[in-house]
């Protein structure tokens, strides 16, 4: 599953829901996955594009063996602190415990959120 | 969860031992495109004038930090006028288990529960 969405509120549901789409029957943990894509689209959307910098945000999901892997990138300005932060600040803390692993890449082009659910076995 | 991400929130006022408590009932999802609508459904005129505000999230199937966010900014406000009811299980019950906010929400094991305590909240206070 590949999407490009534009850096507005309503990409955060579509990209939970479009995730979701692809969890259902492999056994991955849906309330986790869902929550992780949203927080991760969400920061994207309210912090990838400051300081007049326009773009997208791409997300992809794919089966790998007894894993879920889901990329959330976006070609912003990259993990900067935001003394704006309208959020509750619990976003990259919330996709590290929800997923098996995550990983986050920063630079000037963008950022990259990587997370892994495991699934089950013989879905 | 709804395919559409989308939100619906129904707001009454109860009579509770002769105390108004304003009950806030959002369905659906609430993420980052309508954390403000729970936002100023809980700054309504229902709820300004109640002695406490109920925030019944049984039937939201998804929240994210986005609607966390606008709870604890209403809890804090509120403080003890202020309770909630989640259902058991539920994706809002995980949030709230993973950033630990059930004691800074007021969360009731029930409506009963949660009204009895805004109402005891309101006698205290006058």
């Amino acid at each position: 599953m590949d999407l490009e969405l534009p850096p507005d509120a309503s990409s955060v549901a579509k990209a939970r829901h479009a995730v979701l789409e692809i969890v259902r029957g492999t056994g991955a943990p849906e309330q986790e996955v869902a929550l992780a894509v949203s927080e991760a689209v969400g920061n994207a959307v309210v912090h990838a594009f400051r300081f007049g910098k326009t773009g997208t945000v791409k997300v992809r999901a794919r089966r790998e063996d007894s894993a879920l892997i889901v990329t959330v990138a976006d070609n912003g300005v990259g993990m900067i602190p935001d003394v704006d932060n309208p959020g509750l600040g619990v976003g990259t803390s919330l996709i590290s415990r929800l997923s098996e692993e995550a990983t986050f890449e920063s630079s000037e082009d963008g950022t990259t959120v990587t997370m892994r659910f495991q699934v089950e076995e013989d879905q | 969860m709804t395919a559409t991400g989308r939100m619906e929130v129904v707001i009454e006022v109860v009579d509770v031992g002769g105390v108004d408590i304003a009950c806030v009932r959002p369905s659906g999802e609430i993420d980052l495109a309508n954390a403000a609508e729970l936002d100023a459904a809980m700054a309504s005129p229902q709820c300004a004038g109640a002695a406490g505000i109920l925030i019944d999230l049984r039937d939201v199937d998804f929240m994210d930090s986005s609607g966390l966010r606008v709870m604890l900014l209403g809890a804090r406000a509120g403080e003890a006028r202020f309770a909630t009811i989640v259902k058991e299980g539920s994706a809002v019950a995980t949030l709230f288990d993973m950033v630990d906010v059930h004691d800074k929400l007021n969360v009731a094991a029930s409506e009963d529960e949660a009204l009895d305590s805004l109402r005891a909240g309101a006698d205290a206070s006058g």
